[in-house]
């Protein structure tokens, strides 16, 4: 799944240690979801798009669509 | 759905860990008698750190982990069951055999080899893929 938490997260000029302080993550585990490695929880989505102040399908894109 | 709380530094936790190991090893190589109940405690002991460290580490963490956890048995498993069923054939190097003879010195000797390598055999193999799932996230 492909998703803009890196292009968010810079809009905002946070790191990803600050990103990952917001989201009470590890800055390893931010840098996992940014590069797709790892798909967050739906808790952790959530979280992310409650921090970002956006629905849930505007930061993470599914590859199908 | 989960409520957040404070978090417990994880690397705290195994460091906390690592000094029990260190204090067993030092009692032991200065050959001082531990108590009976001494393993008892390290269960207890290795049982509260590790339930402590799953509760304070984030999902992705335990995602590293449960992989990990699953190849790393597949591998050793695998390994072990090759070597069990080559050791039905005789097959076993005579050099090996006089080797474990001359190198121990009873039974109990070799059956508590036998348990410390398969731990340091499968921490190793653990250490290997869980390095490897977090280093893929670096290759990107």
């Amino acid at each position: 799944m492909d998703n803009r938490l890196k292009v968010l997260r810079a809009e905002r000029k946070w790191s990803q240690n600050d990103l990952a302080i917001h989201l009470d993550i590890s800055r390893q585990s931010v840098n996992a979801i940014e590069t797709g490695k790892y798909d967050p929880s739906l808790p952790l989505a959530f979280k992310i798009a409650r921090l970002f102040e956006m629905p849930i399908e505007e930061i993470f894109i599914d590859k199908i669509d | 759905m989960a409520t957040s709380r404070k978090r417990l530094n994880p690397n705290n936790i195994l460091l906390l860990s690592a000094f029990g190991g260190f204090i067993i090893g030092i009692l032991n190589g200065l050959g001082i008698q531990l108590p009976l109940w001494t393993p008892l405690a390290v269960l207890i002991f290795l049982l509260i750190i590790s339930i402590s460290y799953w509760k304070n580490i984030d999902e992705a963490a335990k995602e590293a982990h449960k992989f990990a956890w699953y190849w790393s048995s597949i591998g050793w498993i695998s390994l072990a069951a090759t070597f069990y069923t080559t050791m039905q054939y005789n097959a076993v190097p005579n050099s090996l055999v006089s080797l474990l003879e001359t190198k121990f010195n009873s039974p109990t000797e070799i059956f508590m080899a036998g348990i410390i390598s398969s731990i340091i055999i499968q921490i190793i193999f653990y250490s290997i893929i869980w390095i490897g799932w977090w280093a893929r996230t670096r290759m990107r």
